[in-house]
């Protein structure tokens, strides 16, 4: 079956063309921090089944990423709390040591003053395919370890060294779904996320519908 | 009053930058009062929540937090300079102004990245010298075009 049926759901249902890895562009494996089973079977169901947002990620070299541990906790609660989840389009480093420790002015999700190297950090990854991009650098000049503010038009979020298990998932759902800050302990939307109580963090039936509303949510 | 307290300190210890934005933006008189206090000299403070104060500060717009930093400045350990340069460089002024010129040559690029978009904001003859001196010689690229840029628009301002 399987070669020609996993390069037929690629080329459908994530618009994927040969050459094709397994690995990379089913199962969305793009680093070896989280190792476990993985069954291409259960995937492929679940491209072929359920809503998905594709994201993009960009390190910039340097920067010291559990990439994959993030998509894995990303995927269990979307898949978990909602009827989504995460398709990694892409992963590239970057060389620009000028972006590791990025100056930002702020990070409010409306009247976002916009950085010239914000502006720099949210141009790559752009024709990776995805609409959304997360950024992997090493921390700003207020010492967090995530932000979700971006430039108008260039959907996206960065990460830092400092970040939680759960701020790549919490970053990436201020984006999809424009959700805000909650003060329930034990939901991915609590700050500070390493403070989130019984992990892995909840999502409400409103955080969902809204993440299933959001522009970039696909289906095949 | 404990309500805002706890906020500010949530708001301090969140790995998600947008908390401590909003509290900027509040620009609250009791906000601004907790946030000096943690950079008083004797404060036992987490550094990681220092560092956070003093970028809150740098956006106040109220140059009374420029002493505030330059004096907790000797206890600050080389991470927390990128803030410290940055919030200077916001805040402005001529004691502002000296301690960024004194981080203009640290060893580490990124304190020399901030002190030079900092410099920028300054139109001042000794913070365009230091620019052009920046511009002419670091042994960073990166840095060498950043300085030309600033030099640039500072032309262009004048």
């Amino acid at each position: 079956m399987a070669t020609l049926s996993v390069k037929s759901i690629a080329a459908t249902c994530l618009g994927k063309s040969t050459p094709l890895s397994i690995r990379r562009d089913i199962l969305g494996v793009y680093a070896a921090d989280n190792p476990q089973n993985r069954s291409v079977k259960d995937r492929l169901e679940l491209i072929q089944t359920r809503p998905f947002v594709r994201v993009a990620l960009v390190t910039i070299q340097g920067a010291t990423p559990t990439l994959q541990r993030d998509l894995d906790n990303a995927n269990v609660i979307y898949q978990g709390e909602c009827d989504d989840w995460v398709y990694a389009q892409a992963s590239i480093t970057v060389n620009r040591p000028n972006l590791l420790v990025l100056d930002q002015d702020d990070c409010l999700g409306s009247g976002h003053s916009v950085s010239a190297e914000e502006d720099e950090l949210f141009d790559l990854g752009r024709t990776l395919g995805a609409n959304i991009v997360g950024y992997y650098i090493n921390t700003s000049n207020g010492g967090f370890a995530g932000c979700a503010a971006h430039p108008p038009g260039r959907r996206g979020f960065w990460t830092g060294a400092g970040a939680s298990p759960w701020t790549f998932a919490h970053e990436l759902t201020h984006v999809v779904g424009d959700n805000g800050h909650v003060s329930n302990s034990s939901n991915l939307m609590f700050t500070p996320t390493a403070a989130i109580t019984s992990p892995p963090p909840d999502l409400t039936t409103g955080q969902c519908n809204r993440i299933g509303k959001d522009p970039d949510i696909e289906t095949c | 009053m404990a309500e805002a307290a706890d906020r500010l300190d949530r708001a301090l210890r969140s790995d998600c930058a947008e908390d401590l934005c909003h509290v900027i933006e509040d620009h609250t008189t009791e906000d601004f009062a907790a946030l000096r206090k943690l950079l008083a000299k004797d404060a036992d403070v987490e550094p990681i929540i220092r560092t956070r104060a003093i970028y809150a500060l740098g956006r106040w717009h109220d140059t009374k937090a420029v002493a505030d930093i330059t004096r907790v400045l000797p206890d600050l350990d080389k991470a927390q300079l990128p803030t410290v340069i940055d919030a200077l460089g916001r805040l402005g002024g001529a004691n502002a102004l000296k301690v960024i010129l004194a981080h203009a040559d640290d060893p580490s690029p990124d304190v020399r990245k901030f002190a030079i978009t900092a410099l920028g904001r300054f139109d001042s003859a000794e913070a365009q010298a230091k620019l052009a001196d920046i511009q002419a010689s670091d042994d960073v690229e990166y840095l060498r075009n950043m300085a030309l840029k600033h030099l640039d628009r500072s032309k262009l301002r004048n």
